[in-house]
């Protein structure tokens, strides 16, 4: 089955009688009348409040990957990124200029319906230059439907532009576990960025977000940077703790004697469970 | 006390006006689309303004935890450039559709003339297509005719009075309107338009139904916490804070909650850190949702 029928399904199960009508409605306006780019306008624009914005799950298969179940659009979301394809089947423009006329015509639920569905209606990363443009945006909601639970930035966007989406999302505040596929999109440089963060954020007496070891390696960071990381593993803030844990999973390299100590000594006092089962892993998967 | 500046122009506002309008405990405002100061020359530059009242300004507005709506329209001054204000018109029901438009609007006369007719005829229709409430300025000049004249033209095209808000009223005015079943929306604006004090007057003659109060405030000499002082006032001259509310917040929502795109439980649910959120929620959780809508 195809993306626009398995959303369609996921819509009809989902929603309202009344809601899935009004929605055919407009996909079938949309195909077969001589100004598709009208109606869908004002389709897109109306589907949040005719359609609902409840939570939808469904199973996509995004950019040829295996399925994977998505619970994060919205009834909203969904019918949008429909509504797009739609106009996408029938309109006879370039895809790129398409997705760009949606994105400049759309309020902020509509263009962030756009970037979370980015992978449904490019696949191909036609309209790249224009992705990676959309992340310079200063809107949280936008950003977070680019970068969070969202394949494309890693699949598609340059190492320049990764590291910088990366950057911004914890610049931002956001957690980056979000972003897909950032082990494999790891970089030496990314280390580099974050560490220089670091130091900023401490020169200005100020914390640095905890997630943020998540993009960075201690081969690839400075003498002293392990014993940063080692204070996190101690610190009363439980998601230091958390990420320190887990960044170290990640870590190619063996520890040192001391750090291995700090990390079994921890793992006997941790009191937080989540905590405890990252240690854990992190102590067998490294034989320490 | 939770205050609402149903009618105030945002974008020619600094931060520091937010700030203070936050503290002073406005939790939302209204900003209806307007002229610029200047005559505009082509469509594009209302394009770029309707995105700017639905996307940055609304922006701005949320980082002081202020909640932004707009209305659109094409004010009556522009219409009078009849091929752009046609350009204009073939625009606006793309952004009718928006769900941060809460009415069409302001709209209205300015020297009464043809195309001011035309453009206002023509919106109003819009609006009854859209399903969404109207807010018509009346007129600095020859305010009593462009508010009786105002009123034919609701009657005319057929829209329902309860649909509608006659802005900008005055102590002549007022009265005029008072039959019709249109809200009363009153501007405190300093030097023109009406004061503090002569508003709580109108307040204690004519009582609180369907009365509304905003600061109008714009890029000219006028001040966005006029809402707040009012009520203040109200308050100061026995007046209780049921009152307050209902003329302040409650009267001006339940208008504009008649585009079914506001609604009072939705201004008066508490903020929420976006990042902190998701921090909390989902960072050790490992669940999915993305920053809450
Ligand atoms: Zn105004």
């Amino acid at each position: 089955m195809n993306h626009y029928n398995r959303l369609y399904q996921a819509l009809a199960q989902q929603c309202s009688e009344a809601a899935i009508e009004w929605l055919k409605q407009a996909l079938n306006a949309i195909a077969s009348e001589s100004d598709p780019t009208a109606k869908h306008q004002i389709a897109s624009a109306m589907a949040k409040r005719k359609v609902g914005d409840q939570a939808v799950t469904l199973t996509l298969e995004l950019m040829g990957e295996e399925p994977r179940e998505i619970c994060h659009w919205s009834s909203a979301d969904c019918s949008r990124i429909l509504l797009n394809l739609a106009l996408i089947d029938t309109s006879d423009k370039p895809l790129t200029s398409l997705l760009s006329e949606i994105y400049a015509q759309g309020d902020e639920r509509e263009r962030a319906a756009l970037l979370m569905g980015i992978p449904v209606l490019d696949p191909d990363a036609q309209w790249l230059v224009e992705a990676e443009d959309c992340c310079r945006t200063n809107s949280l909601l936008l950003f977070s439907a680019m970068v969070m639970h969202n394949p494309y930035p890693a699949r598609h966007f340059s190492s320049r532009a990764f590291n910088q989406l990366v950057l911004k999302a914890l610049f931002l505040g956001l957690d980056i576990a979000h972003i897909e596929d950032l082990q494999a999109r790891y970089n030496s440089e990314l280390s580099v960025m974050c560490a220089d963060y670091i130091d900023e954020r401490m020169a200005a007496n100020r914390d640095y977000p905890a997630s943020i070891w998540l993009a960075m390696r201690l081969r690839d960071c400075r003498p002293g940077t392990a014993n940063l990381l080692a204070d996190c593993l101690t610190a009363q803030d439980v998601g230091k703790r958390y990420y320190a844990a887990l960044a170290l999973q990640h870590e190619p390299d063996e520890q040192t004697e001391a750090l291995q100590k700090i990390i079994k000594q921890q793992a006997e006092q941790e009191t937080d469970p989540e905590v405890q089962a990252a240690l854990t892993k992190l102590i067998e998967s490294k034989r320490l | 006390m939770n205050y609402f500046d149903p009618h105030i122009h945002m974008v020619s506002r600094t931060t520091d006006d937010y700030e203070n309008m936050a503290a002073a405990g406005i939790v939302g405002v209204v900003e209806p689309a307007f002229w610029q100061g200047q005559p505009r020359t082509n469509v594009g530059s209302f394009i770029d303004y309707y995105d700017l009242l639905l996307g940055w300004e609304r922006f701005r507005a949320s980082q002081f935890g202020i909640l932004h709506y707009c209305t659109m329209g094409l004010n009556p001054k522009e219409a009078n450039n009849r091929e752009m204000a046609r350009d204009v018109l073939n625009i606006l029901p793309r952004y009718l559709a928006k769900d941060g438009v809460v009415a069409v609007g302001e709209i209205g006369y300015d020297d009464i003339t043809p195309a001011e007719d035309e453009a206002l005829l023509a919106q109003m229709e819009m609006a009854k297509e859209f399903e969404l409430p109207v807010l018509i300025h009346t007129p600095h000049r020859d305010k009593v005719t462009g508010t009786k004249r105002t009123l034919d033209a609701i009657k005319d095209a057929g829209v329902a009075p309860e649909m509608v808000i006659v802005d900008h009223l005055n102590e002549l005015t007022l009265p005029l309107v008072l039959d019709s079943g249109v809200w009363r929306g009153h501007s405190i604006y300093p030097n023109t338009k009406m004061s503090e004090p002569r508003m709580v007057a109108l307040l204690q003659q004519y009582g609180t139904e369907r009365m509304v109060v905003n600061s109008a405030a714009d890029w000219g000499k006028s001040d966005p916490l006029k809402v707040p002082k009012v009520g203040q006032l109200m308050l100061d001259s026995g007046f209780s804070e049921e009152q307050v509310s209902k003329v302040l917040f409650e009267n001006p929502i339940e208008f504009y909650a008649q585009s079914g795109r506001i609604n009072l439980a939705e201004v008066q649910r508490p903020k929420v850190d976006q990042t902190q959120q998701w921090q909390e929620n989902s960072a050790l959780r490992g669940q999915t949702p993305i920053v809450e809508k």
